[in-house]
């Protein structure tokens, strides 16, 4: 039972690293990545590949965060730059970097799936649980990112700079700060949290070429769920899918689970339409 | 001699397909406070968005003090010392007055301490925590210049600032902008329909008709001439 609520814990603070991305980039700048799936998976062959040269598995992660991140920065400069006007467009343009993203891992890597060893085999006693020492180190991982957040965009400067450009680009713009600055770096920091989790489940699932999908939808559902405008919504909205997503898993197949998750959302979006956080 | 603070030279600018200028000529002087009339639709805001970056001309040259600046973008205008009160206020209505003020003062790195703004609007000290969108339009109207002001412009752009106001908020807001002006140096064009806001501020007045600047009169001159102001604004 405890073992069951910690793995929905870790469930929603992996959701929420990921939704984290995807709401920043839609609530900022009005566009919604169909690649963000593909970026997660970036993040975990990014660590595969670098295994294969015996990088330490800890340096694997920053490196994903960071290649990931630059990614995202080259796709905002060469891709979204130049349709940010035409949501559409963004969308078609997104998703086909999806397909390509997807065949270029199959090329690189083949269509099969790869694992990567656990980087810490030990387990921590909680009481009279025995519980995966990682699985703690990525809950405490992802908390503190989504805190960072939080506090960056609260507390400095540039946060609050970051959240003028989002409320009103124009106005920002005339008071002297460099939209298209703010835009690419935010699309990147968006891409390089993909990253971050990527790489930080990889040792917990299969690596392959299909699993975006399978970060990209929940996510969705999350935002749609909690609304995009602010981190309390993303919060709320991936602790209403995570946390139903993963306690309903111990109960009936992943399909059913699925089915019953999206019913939810579903109810929930007709009944509070402005998303859970919103007054 | 300085250049002067702003100069557009042959200006052609407008929407889509329809032209609002066509062939515009205007300079300000450095230091200099000039009010532009026209009647709705005129194209004044048109002209205020050029004078800030936010739109390019098709044709023609826009000078910020001596520096030439087409088809920059609108921040870089805001580095060049324009300062552009928008029509419409546009304050961050979710953050706070204070968050607002050091938005302005980025040029400060946002660390600028905001006592000047507070003396010129005592009024924004007392809200300073408040969220922007809770304010009334007179207090949103002095935030937004106060805004502006915090970025330290040399041409302050102001587009309607009495549009929405009370006459004796009107009266209040052109004592203090006489006193900014002075204060600062500053170079100012005011956008304005409010005659009594012309008078207590600009010398010179400028007429935008039919895409162009019609007239340029001394504000003096207007004080009686009534005509004058029925004729450009048909009023
Ligand atoms: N974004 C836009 N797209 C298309 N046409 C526009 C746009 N903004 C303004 N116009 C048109 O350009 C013309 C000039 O508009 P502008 O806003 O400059 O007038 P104005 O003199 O500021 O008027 P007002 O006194 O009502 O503020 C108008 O005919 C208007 O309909
Ligand atoms: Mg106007």
């Amino acid at each position: 039972m405890a073992a069951t609520l910690l793995d929905a814990v870790s469930a929603v603070l992996v959701l929420v690293l990921v939704a984290l991305g995807l709401a920043v980039v839609f609530g900022m700048m009005r566009v919604i990545n169909m690649a963000h799936g593909e970026l997660v998976m970036s993040g975990a062959f990014t660590v595969v590949w670098l295994q294969g040269w015996h990088v330490p598995f800890w340096g694997c992660v920053i490196a994903a965060a960071v290649v990931v991140g630059f990614f995202g920065w080259m796709i905002e400069w060469v891709l979204v730059r130049h349709t940010r006007d035409r949501p559409l467009d963004t969308i078609l343009a997104t998703w086909g970097l999806s397909l390509v993203l997807k065949q270029a891992i199959v090329l690189l890597f083949g269509p099969g799936s790869h694992s990567v060893p656990l980087p810490l085999d030990a387990m921590v006693g909680l009481g009279a649980l025995n519980y995966p020492a990682y699985r703690l180190v990525v809950m405490a991982i992802a908390a503190v990112v989504i805190a960072g957040t939080y506090l960056f965009l609260r507390c400095t400067n540039r946060g609050l700079a970051t959240r003028a450009v989002m409320a009103r680009p124009a106005t920002a713009e005339l008071l002297g700060f460099n939209t298209d600055r703010t835009y690419s770096a935010t699309f990147a920091a968006g891409a390089a949290l993909a990253g971050l989790a990527g790489a930080l489940v990889a040792p917990l699932v299969s690596v392959d070429p299909q699993m975006g999908l399978g970060y990209l939808v929940p996510a969705f559902l999350a935002i749609l769920v909690g609304g995009a405008g602010a981190l309390g919504g993303v919060l709320a909205g991936g602790s209403a899918v995570g946390a139903s997503t993963s306690l309903l898993g111990a109960l009936w197949s992943p399909v059913t689970v699925q089915i019953v998750v999206f019913g939810l959302a579903v109810v929930v979006i007709r009944l509070r339409p402005q998303g859970l956080m919103r007054e | 001699m300085t250049a002067p603070a702003l100069e557009l030279v042959d200006i052609t600018a407008g929407y889509g397909g329809g032209v609002v200028l066509n062939g515009l000529n205007l300079t300000l002087a450095a230091g200099s406070v000039t009010a532009l009339l026209g009647r709705n639709g005129a194209g004044k805001t048109t002209l205020c968005r050029i004078c800030a970056g936010l739109l390019s001309p098709t044709r023609g040259t826009v000078r910020i003090s001596g520096t030439a600046l087409n088809d920059r973008a609108s921040h870089t205008f805001a580095r060049h010392g324009v300062g552009l009160v928008p029509q419409g206020r546009e304050v961050f209505g979710r953050l706070s007055v204070e968050e607002n003020l050091r938005l302005g003062a980025i040029g400060k790195n946002m660390t600028a301490d905001l006592v000047a703004a507070y003396r010129w609007f005592p009024s924004l000290e007392v809200l300073r925590n408040r969220a922007a969108g809770s304010l009334s339009g007179g207090e949103q109207q002095m935030l937004a210049i106060a805004r502006t002001l915090m970025g330290a412009p040399r041409l302050l752009v102001l587009d309607e600032p009495s549009e929405g106001l009370a006459p004796v908020v009107t009266r209040v807001l052109a004592a203090r902008l006489r006193e900014i002006a002075a204060e600062a140096g500053l170079t100012v064009l005011l956008v304005e329909q409010d005659l009594e806001l012309i008078q207590a501020l600009a010398s010179t007045c400028c007429f935008l008709a039919d895409g162009g600047i019609a007239e340029t009169v001394p504000v003096a001159s207007i004080g009686m001439d009534f005509d004058l102001v029925r004729r450009h604004l048909a009023l």
